[in-house]
């Protein structure tokens, strides 16, 4: 039966890490360390082996993900202990710090430290809440139909086109042409969408062309209302209201695609940061663990 | 030129429609782009595909792609167009029609396929995060690894290692082992600066208590190398007390389990019999005081500071000094050697040394004189004998009974006093001044050595040899009460001095003032106490300073 790995085993790994949070707390709060309490202690040696242990098993996931014949546990199991034992590694980490902190290679482990479990707290967020969104933004499509379906409007467009003429050919045409979405990462997270379009500047009596956003096609749709409004000719107009409705779809659909471009991305992207900063707290933590035994 | 283009529409023959549309422009330029005055938008159609212009009064259509145009079925570079004739530019077919009035050139417009209309490649755009080459998380990781490493690892240990590399790596910007710094040096050594190799001298090694000694060389021990128990303290470490790194606070710990650690069982961790008592906190568990007093050594004349000894009732300090702490502190006052009534309190003898931890000593000139005035004759009360040893009063009484002889033998007109002839020897006169003046002096002396003014204060013991000879007995008061602690009186000032020294009560100078032990656990409590003052062995005690006394100690 489907479940969500957050629920694994009865929530086991949840309670399990819970009892580590409240062990490491009270054991801190029992402690009086002579001086103050710091990492150098029994309890904070004994803090941050635990710690520098999880860290190492937390990173093995990515080994165990991709190990796929592996029997040592579901894939499922160990996220659920991922998850949960990371959480607790916020805690643990903190409390051997002694909360010391300075401009030192000692409190960047633990701020990379912060930072993987913070972005990983995040893909939790995202993989628990936007499947969900997705599907319902794809409304039974793919992002592969949706092209398709905008294909297809922009094919019926040119056509309808050819008996139009200008102006409303060239931005039909235009809009096709300088149909934008996605591209570099920032693009494809904010969702905003870059297409362009030409229109006609009636200022003079040469006609000027200018090449202006036409955001879902609105800049089109404004356009050709536009020539509507302005057509005395039937057939013209029974063109351009043919137009007008397909625009209107294509804009919807690439409202669609926009949004799963977006929200795909942000279920992705955490994932971008949550694998560098951890192999940068791996070297951290091991320049961390010398250096301490370095200068005794 | 006036273009005029035809765009044909459905049907055949006479009934097809058309649209009629105007354009004006020096020449026709034909192709997908959208700058292009005739926008031709299928995709074999270059983005600027021809050009029709009028040169000479004739119309030339003009290929500029590499497709080339075909003209009345043939392919060509150029061609002069007359009516009729017709253009195939991809699947485009435009014929010249004959130019209506105000028209340069007229052509209509079909296209003959459709199969290439311009519509959106899903494959030209980017639509996932891992189609960014730039992106792969191998790439950052690998490289935020190196980095990272590097700088926080290997040249910093590069820099500890090789002192020729220190001052490049330590002056510059560039990662040095300070990035290993765990936290602000205390202030006192702050002068090391970033040279770590100054303590740490060996790698993975602890900082060993020779490099302290280096600069603390003459730091006492807790325990004498002598003592049987020294070596209790072999292999304990500076360090262990003295945490470095933790900025100002904390270099030295205060934490009486440091101390009660072994002060809690002595007995258990002694060979002999402690001199100490247990002690673990100062409000729950720590003994009485015990003082020590000085004693007069009459065997070698001079003072012993005695071992501690338990404070009861019949402790009395032997300073030799008569003093009746009481009468002067009488609040009526106490009478002036002008014979008027003043108040004096603590502060008029007893004050604060520089260093504010005890009284300065008392002096007869500068605390009693005023008061106590030396003086002998009644007749010349300003005259005083000086506060020395008894041969200088006495050589004092008889300067001064001689210059009185004289004077009294010289207002009387004693003629014998200037009788010629009688210079050789002693006369009459002067044997009977003599006289006079060693019987007056001594009888004023044993007046002030045995009843007035040396004997207020004074022990003074008389010799049993004729002429008789006193003794006054040498007077010292304690300054050294605690062999192993201190107590700043700056530090209390807020109190008056008799919260803790029954002053007013004293009758005599033997009694011992010190408080007891409750009267400071008044306000210091233990260091674990919820309310009160906090206080910790240090507090008072000093581990580097364990007995003041121990030298006087048999």
């Amino acid at each position: 039966m489907h479940g969500s790995f957050l629920s694994h085993r009865g929530g086991f790994w949840f309670w399990f890490a819970l009892a580590l949070v409240l062990l490491s707390v009270l054991a801190y709060v029992w402690h009086e360390p002579l001086g103050v309490p710091n990492g150098g202690t029994w309890l904070g040696y004994t803090l941050g082996t635990v710690a520098a242990l999880l860290i190492v098993w937390l990173t093995l996931f990515g080994v165990r993900k991709r190990a796929y014949y592996s029997r040592l546990g579901s894939v499922k199991g160990w996220l659920s202990a991922h998850v949960y034992l990371g959480g607790s590694l916020l805690v643990l980490g903190t409390l051997h710090s002694g909360f010391q902190f300075g401009l030192n290679v000692h409190t960047l482990a633990w701020l990379l430290m912060v930072l993987v479990i913070v972005s990983g707290f995040y893909g939790v967020w995202v993989y628990w809440r936007y499947p969900e969104r997705i599907t319902r933004n794809r409304d039974g499509m793919t992002r592969e139909i949706i092209f398709r379906e905008i294909a297809d409007i922009d094919r019926k467009a040119s056509l309808i086109v050819e008996g139009l003429g200008s102006p409303a050919d060239r931005m039909v045409i235009s809009a096709i042409q300088l149909f934008s979405v996605g591209g570099g990462a920032w693009r494809q997270l904010t969702g905003r969408d870059r297409s362009r379009i030409i229109v006609a500047l009636d200022n003079s009596k040469k006609k000027r062309w200018k090449q202006v956003a036409n955001p879902t096609q609105q800049r089109l749709l404004d356009e050709l209302t536009g020539l509507l409004s302005r057509s005395a000719d039937a057939q013209e107009a029974a063109l351009l209201q043919e137009l007008i409705d397909l625009i209107s779809r294509k804009a919807r659909l690439m409202r669609q695609l926009l949004a799963d471009i977006r929200l795909q991305g942000l279920m992705e992207v955490w994932l971008y940061c949550h694998i560098p900063l951890t192999i940068a707290l791996l070297a951290t933590l091991i320049a961390h663990i010398v250096s301490v035994f370095f200068y005794w | 030129m006036y273009v005029l283009i035809r765009r044909l529409g459905a049907g055949s023959g006479p009934t097809r429609t058309f649209k009629d549309e105007e354009l004006a422009v020096d020449q026709l330029s034909i192709g997908r782009g959208t700058d292009q005055e005739l926008l031709l938008p299928g995709d074999r159609v270059a983005y600027q595909h021809a050009e029709i212009a009028l040169s000479a009064g004739q119309f030339r259509v003009r290929a500029l792609a590499s497709a080339g145009i075909t003209v009345n079925g043939r392919s060509c570079k150029m061609a002069v167009l007359n009516n009729g004739d017709q253009i195939l530019i991809g699947d485009y077919r435009l014929v010249v029609l004959p130019s209506p009035e105000g028209i340069d050139l007229a052509l209509s417009l079909e296209v003959l396929e459709q199969q290439d209309a311009p519509s959106v490649d899903a494959t030209q755009f980017t639509t996932r995060l891992d189609a960014l080459p730039r992106w792969r998380p191998r790439r950052w990781a690998w490289l935020f690894f190196i980095m990272l490493l590097s700088a926080g690892l290997l040249i910093p240990t590069v820099v500890a290692l090789k002192p020729d590399l220190q001052n490049m790596f330590r002056n510059t910007p560039l990662p040095d082992d300070s990035l290993w710094l765990s936290g602000p040096l205390h202030s006192m050594h702050s002068t090391i600066g970033k040279d770590c190799q100054a303590c740490h001298a060996k790698p993975f090694e602890p900082v060993q208590n020779e490099t302290c000694l280096e600069c603390h060389g003459d730091t006492a021990v807790h325990l004498p190398e002598a003592h049987a128990d020294a070596g209790m303290f072999d292999g304990e470490r500076c360090a262990s007390c003295h945490h470095e790194h933790n900025g100002e606070q904390r270099m030295v710990f205060d934490d009486q389990r440091f101390c009660a650690d072994c002060h809690g069982s002595l007995q258990q961790r002694m060979s002999g019999a402690p001199t100490v008592e247990r002690a673990t906190d100062f409000h729950a568990d720590h003994p009485d005081f015990r003082l020590s007093l000085l004693q007069w050594q009459a065997t070698s004349n001079s003072w012993l500071q005695s071992p501690r000894q338990a404070v009861d009732a019949s402790l009395q300090e032997s300073s030799h000094l008569k003093f009746d702490h009481a009468t002067h502190l009488d609040p009526q006052g106490i009478k002036n050697d002008t014979g008027d009534w003043q108040v004096l309190n603590c502060s008029n003898c007893h004050q604060m040394t520089l260093d504010g931890v005890n009284m300065a000593p008392i002096s007869m000139e500068q605390h009693c004189s005023a008061c106590h005035v030396l003086s002998f004759d009644l007749q010349d009360p300003q005259r005083v004998v000086p506060h020395g040893k008894p041969d200088q009063v006495l050589a004092s009484l008889r300067e001064y009974y001689a210059a009185r002889f004289v004077q009294n033998t010289a207002d009387a007109g004693d003629v014998r006093a200037s009788r010629p002839g009688e210079r050789n020897g002693l006369n009459e006169l002067q044997r009977e001044g003599l006289l006079w003046v060693e019987n007056k002096s001594r009888a004023v002396a044993e007046d002030l050595f045995e009843r007035r003014a040396c004997a207020t204060c004074h022990e003074v013991e008389r010799g049993s040899e004729e002429p008789s000879q006193w003794l006054v007995k040498p007077v010292r008061l304690n300054e050294q009460w605690f062999a192993s602690s201190e107590f700043p009186h700056s530090k209390h000032i807020q109190s008056e001095c008799v919260d803790c020294h029954a002053a007013e009560q004293s009758g005599q100078a033997d009694d011992v003032l010190m408080p007891d032990i409750a009267v400071c656990q008044d306000c210091h409590k233990g260091q674990q106490a919820d309310e009160g003052l906090r206080s910790s062995c240090i507090s008072c005690h000093s581990y580097h300073q364990f007995d003041l006394h121990s030298g006087a100690t048999p």
